[in-house]
C-alpha cells in the first residue's frame, strides 16, 4: 500500500516537474487546453468464463493531453501511465512516460510540426497515423510534418519520421508527400461542382539485415484520387499500388500491392444511398517487415460494414484483410414524413444496409510454387476477382421511431455471416446469425430517462443463442445507473449457459464523466473501423474518470 | 498543377525504391564467427500458430548448423493439459513460468522468443520473422567466450556429474556478474500440437516436440562464475555433481544446454549444447 502512494506521489510529482516549462508559457499569456482520462481494473477469476486474475490484480491506464497555444504557436504532450497494463492490451506497454511531444507552428498559409504527429493522406490507403487507447493502437509519427498551401485550392503535405512502438519507436524510416487540387476554388467553371483531385507518395526505408531473403530496403506505395461533387451527388475513389513489401503479414512474397476505393453517395430530404465498393491485394504496409497485430501500420484500410454499436450486434464484427479482399456495401436511409399514417406525428426513420466482403481470386504464379509461397513472388490476383471463401455478409434493417416528447424506439434486425477462421484467426465454425434488438427510451421529463435495450441473437454456431436486457435509468441529468445482463442460454455446454451481468453507476457533468462499475465481459473480437483486438474475458471491477478542459 | 507534378516527378526521384528481382533468397551465406546462440522459442501446443516457429528454427538449423542451440519453452494459458486422451501432456515448466513472468511472453501472444536474450528495438521479444537477422546480427560479432560442458551419466542412478570449462577467447568489459545456466532439454517428444499450418486437421496427435525445455539443473538464472574477461585465455571450471535425471524423461534424447550471460541486462554471450547419453 505505501508503495502504491509513493508511486501515486512521483507521478505527480513528475507531471508537476514535466509540466513546469508549459507553465512558464503561461506567463506570456496564451491558453492551455486538454483532457484527463484514467482507467482503473480490479480483476477477480471466474474459470467458468475464463477470466484470469493477473497477479498484480489491478491494471491501471491512465493518461492526460496538454496543449498550450499562444498566436500561431502551439505545442503540446501526452504523458502516460500503464501501471500494469490493463488485461487485453499489449503488455509491452507497461510503464509510464511522455510518448507525444510536439512544437507547432502555423501562419496564413503554411503549418510546421516538429515532433509527433498524426496525419491522413486521403482515405489513409497509403498513410494514416492515428490513435486510438480502445485498440490499444499508436502509430503516431516523430518527426517533421509541414503543410503548405502556395495559393488557395492547392494543399501539398510533407513528412518524415519514425513510428511510436510502445515505449520506443520502429526501425523503419516513413517519408510521404501529398497533393491536393481543389478545381472549384481554381476554375470558375467548377464553381457550382466540386471536383478535387490528390496525389500521394509514401516510402519507408527499413534496413535488410535477414541473412535468408534480398529484402528491399527502400518499399514505394503512391496513391491517386479524385473526388467530385455535384448538387446531391458525390462521388470519390482511390488507388494505391504499392511495390515488392515481403514481411511477416504476407509471407515474405515478393508481389506489388494494389488497391481500389470507390465511394458513391446521393442525399435528399427525406432519403440517401451510400455505396461503397473496395478490393485490394498484399496492402498491408508497415514500417517494419516483422511488425504484427496493430503495431507499425502506416496504412489503414477501412471497413466498409454498418458499425455495429448494440453489444450483442458487436459480437461478430468485420476486420479488414490487408492479403486480400474484395468488397462492397450499400447503405439506404429514408424517413417517411410526419403526419402521415405511417410516419406519426414525428416521421419515422428506416435505414437498410447490407456489406458483402469476399477473399480475392489468386492464381499459382507456377505448377511448383504454391500460393503465397516465401520467397517468390506469391501469386498473381487482380482487382475486383472473387476467390471462393466468403468473408462477411451483414444485411440490416433499423427503423426508428419517435412517437411523443417522451418515448422514442428504436428496432434492428441484422442477418450475418462471419468466417470463423479468417476473421478470428483460429479455428472455429463459420457463424450464421440472426438478431434482433429493441431500444426503447422514455423520457419522463428533463431531468430522467429511462432507457431499456431488450437483444436476441440466434446462432447455432460459437456460444449459440443469446439474450440480453439493459436498464439505464438517468436521473438529476448528471447520474446514471445500468443493470444489464448478457444471458448465453443457447450454449451447447449447459455448464457455460452464463449470465454475463454488467452493473454500473456513473455521474457527468460538464466535459467530466465519472464511473463505476461491477461484472462480467465475455471474449471476443473488438474492432473499430476494421481494426480489431483480442478482449479476454474479464470480472471484477471498473473505475474510469475523464475530464476535458 | 505544374508544381503539383513537379514536386511529385522530384518526389518519386526522392523516394528510391528497390525493386527485387528473382532470386530472392541469398545465395552465399558467409559466418565467420564461431559464436553458439541460444534461440528460446516460447510456444505452447494449444498454440496454433506455434508450429510457424517451429519450422522457421528448423529453417535457420539447415542455414547455421550447430552455431544455434534452440530450446522450445512451454508457457501460458495455451500450455495446459486438457484431458487424459486429447492435448493430456504438459510441458510447462518452473524455470520457463519464471521465464514467461519475467519476460512477458505468453502475455505478449504466442509464438515468440528470444535470441541470446538481446534487447532490439527495446524488446528481448521478437517475433519468429526477426530470429533470422538477429542472430546473423549477434554472429556477425566476434566470440568472446567459450564453454565446454562434459556430461558422465550414471545410468543406476540416472544422476548425471558435470563439468563445465569456461574460456575467454577475445577479452570484454563486462558490467555486470557473469552467470552460468545449465538447462535439460529433451529432444523429439511425440504429442499433440494444434498446427494452423496443418490444412486438413488441425488438431495433430503425433507431432514432434523439438528441445523442449524440462529444468534447470542450478536455477532459472543460474549461477555467478568467478571469470575475468579481460585476460584472454582466463578459464573457469564449474562442477555439479549427481543431478538426477526425472524418469519421465527419455534420457537418450535428453541434452544439457549450458550458456553464460551478464546479469546486467541478461544478454547470453555464448550457449553450447550436450547430449548427455553418447552412444
Amino acid at each position: 500500500m505505501e508503495k502504491r502512494l509513493i508511486n501515486k506521489l512521483l507521478f505527480i510529482s513528475i507531471l508537476v516537474f514535466l509540466l513546469s516549462p508549459i507553465l512558464a508559457f503561461s506567463q506570456l499569456g496564451g491558453q492551455i487546453h486538454g483532457n484527463f482520462q484514467t482507467d482503473v481494473y480490479l480483476y477477480g477469476e471466474d474459470s467458468l468464463i475464463g477470466a484470469l486474475k493477473p497477479s498484480h490484480k489491478v491494471g491501471i491506464m491512465g493518461y492526460a493531453n496538454f496543449i498550450y497555444e499562444l498566436e500561431n504557436f502551439s505545442a503540446g504532450l501526452r504523458y502516460e501511465a500503464y501501471l500494469n497494463t490493463p488485461e487485453g492490451i499489449d503488455p509491452r506497454y507497461d510503464g509510464q512516460g511522455i510518448p507525444y511531444r510536439f512544437l507547432q507552428y502555423s501562419k496564413d498559409n503554411y503549418k510546421i510540426v516538429v515532433g509527433n504527429f498524426y496525419e491522413q493522406f486521403g482515405n489513409g490507403l497509403v498513410l494514416r497515423s492515428y490513435e486510438d487507447k480502445t485498440l490499444g493502437i499508436d502509430n503516431s509519427i516523430d518527426g517533421i510534418l509541414a503543410h503548405f498551401s502556395p495559393t488557395k485550392g492547392i494543399m501539398f503535405k510533407g513528412l518524415a519520421g519514425k513510428q511510436r512502438f510502445f515505449w520506443d519507436k520502429g526501425a523503419g524510416i516513413v517519408r510521404g508527400i501529398d497533393g491536393e487540387v481543389n478545381m472549384s476554388e481554381l476554375i470558375k467553371v467548377f464553381k457550382s461542382a466540386n471536383l478535387t483531385f490528390g496525389a500521394s507518395v509514401v516510402s519507408k526505408y527499413e534496413a535488410d539485415l535477414d541473412p535468408i531473403y534480398k529484402l528491399p530496403e527502400n518499399v514505394l506505395a503512391f496513391s491517386d484520387r479524385i473526388s467530385f461533387s455535384y448538387k446531391n451527388f458525390v462521388f470519390q475513389s482511390e488507388y494505391v499500388f504499392k511495390y515488392n513489401d515481403p514481411s511477416s503479414d504476407n509471407n515474405f512474397i515478393y508481389q506489388n500491392g494494389e488497391a481500389l476505393l470507390f465511394i458513391t453517395s446521393y442525399t435528399t430530404k427525406g432519403f440517401g444511398i451510400v455505396t461503397q465498393t473496395k478490393s485490394l491485394y498484399n496492402m498491408s504496409f508497415r514500417s517494419s517487415r516483422t511488425a504484427n497485430l496493430n503495431n507499425l501500420s502506416i496504412n489503414y484500410i477501412p471497413a466498409i460494414s454498418k458499425t455495429q454499436s448494440y453489444s450483442l450486434a458487436s459480437m461478430y464484427p468485420y476486420a479488414s484483410q490487408s492479403n486480400g479482399e474484395t468488397g462492397f456495401q450499400a447503405d439506404i436511409f429514408f424517413k417517411i414524413p410526419k403526419k402521415t399514417k405511417i410516419g406519426g406525428k414525428y416521421g419515422t426513420n428506416i435505414s437498410l444496409n447490407f456489406s458483402y466482403v469476399n477473399s480475392i481470386k489468386k492464381t499459382p504464379i507456377s505448377d511448383t510454387i504454391l500460393i503465397g509461397q516465401s520467397g517468390t513472388l506469391g501469386y498473381n490476383a487482380e482487382l475486383f476477382t472473387f476467390g471462393d471463401e466468403l468473408y462477411y455478409r451483414d444485411f440490416n434493417v433499423e427503423v426508428s421511431k419517435k412517437f411523443s416528447k417522451h418515448l422514442k424506439t428504436i428496432f434492428m434486425f441484422q442477418n450475418l455471416f462471419y468466417n470463423y477462421k479468417v476473421l478470428r484467426g483460429k479455428m472455429g465454425e463459420n457463424v450464421f446469425a440472426n438478431l434482433g434488438v429493441a431500444d426503447i427510451t422514455y423520457r419522463i421529463n428533463y431531468n430522467n430517462t429511462i432507457k431499456t435495450q431488450l437483444q436476441a441473437l440466434f446462432t447455432e454456431q460459437d456460444y449459440g443463442d443469446w439474450a440480453m436486457g439493459l436498464l439505464q435509468y438517468t436521473f438529476k441529468r448528471k447520474w446514471f445507473v445500468v443493470f444489464m445482463d448478457q444471458y448465453n442460454y443457447g450454449n451447447k455446454d449447459d455448464k457455460k449457459r452464463v449470465h454475463y451481468y454488467n452493473f454500473a453507476l456513473g455521474y457527468t457533468k460538464g466535459s467530466g464523466r465519472i464511473q463505476l462499475g461491477y461484472g462480467k465481459q465475455r471474449e471476443g473480437m473488438l474492432c473499430v473501423g476494421g481494426v480489431c483486438r483480442e478482449v479476454p474475458a474479464m470480472y471484477g471491477f471498473t473505475l474510469s474518470a475523464s475530464v476535458s478542459f | 498543377m505544374k508544381k503539383l507534378f513537379f514536386l511529385l516527378i522530384i518526389s518519386f526521384v526522392w523516394f528510391s525504391c528497390d525493386k527485387v528481382e528473382p532470386p530472392f533468397v541469398e545465395e552465399n551465406l558467409e559466418v565467420s564467427s564461431e559464436k553458439v546462440v541460444l534461440v528460446e522459442d516460447f510456444t505452447a501446443h494449444l498454440c496454433n500458430n506455434c508450429p510457424f516457429a517451429h519450422r522457421k528454427l528448423e529453417e535457420l538449423k539447415m542455414i547455421y548448423g550447430e552455431k544455434i542451440v534452440s530450446i522450445g519453452i512451454h508457457v501460458g494459458a495455451l500450455a495446459v493439459p486438457l484431458t487424459a486422451t486429447y492435448y493430456p501432456e504438459d510441458f510447462r515448466t518452473e524455470t520457463g513460468d519464471e521465464l514467461d513472468e519475467y519476460y512477458g511472453a505468453s502475455a505478449a501472444g504466442l509464438p515468440i522468443g528470444m535470441v541470446n536474450r538481446k534487447k532490439i528495438s527495446g524488446s528481448e521479444l521478437l517475433p519468429y520473422d526477426e530470429w533470422a537477422s538477429a542472430i546473423q546480427q549477434i554472429l556477425e560479432t566476434p566470440q568472446t567466450l567459450e564453454i565446454t560442458t562434459d556430461v558422465n551419466y550414471v545410468e543406476s542412478s540416472r544422476s548425471i556429474n558435470l563439468t563445465s570449462k569456461i574460456e575467454v577467447i577475445n577479452t570484454f568489459e563486462n558490467n555486470g556478474n557473469l552467470m552460468i545456466c545449465f538447462y535439460l532439454i529433451e529432444d523429439s517428444i511425440i504429442g499433440w500440437q494444434k498446427d494452423a499450418g496443418n490444412e486438413s486437421n488441425e488438431d495433430v496427435s503425433n507431432y514432434i516436440h523439438r528441445n523442449v525445455l524440462r529444468t534447470s539443473l542450478n536455477g532459472t538464472w543460474g549461477q555467478t562464475i568467478d571469470l575475468d574477461p579481460q585476460v584472454e585465455g582466463n578459464t573457469v571450471t564449474i562442477n555439479l555433481n549427481s543431478f538426477v535425471v526425472d524418469t519421465l524423461y527419455n534420457v537418450n534424447n535428453c541434452y544439457i544446454v549450458s550458456f553464460v550471460y551478464e546479469d546486467n541486462d541478461n544478454e547470453i554471450l555464448q550457449a553450447d549444447k550436450v547430449k548427455i547419453v553418447v552412444n
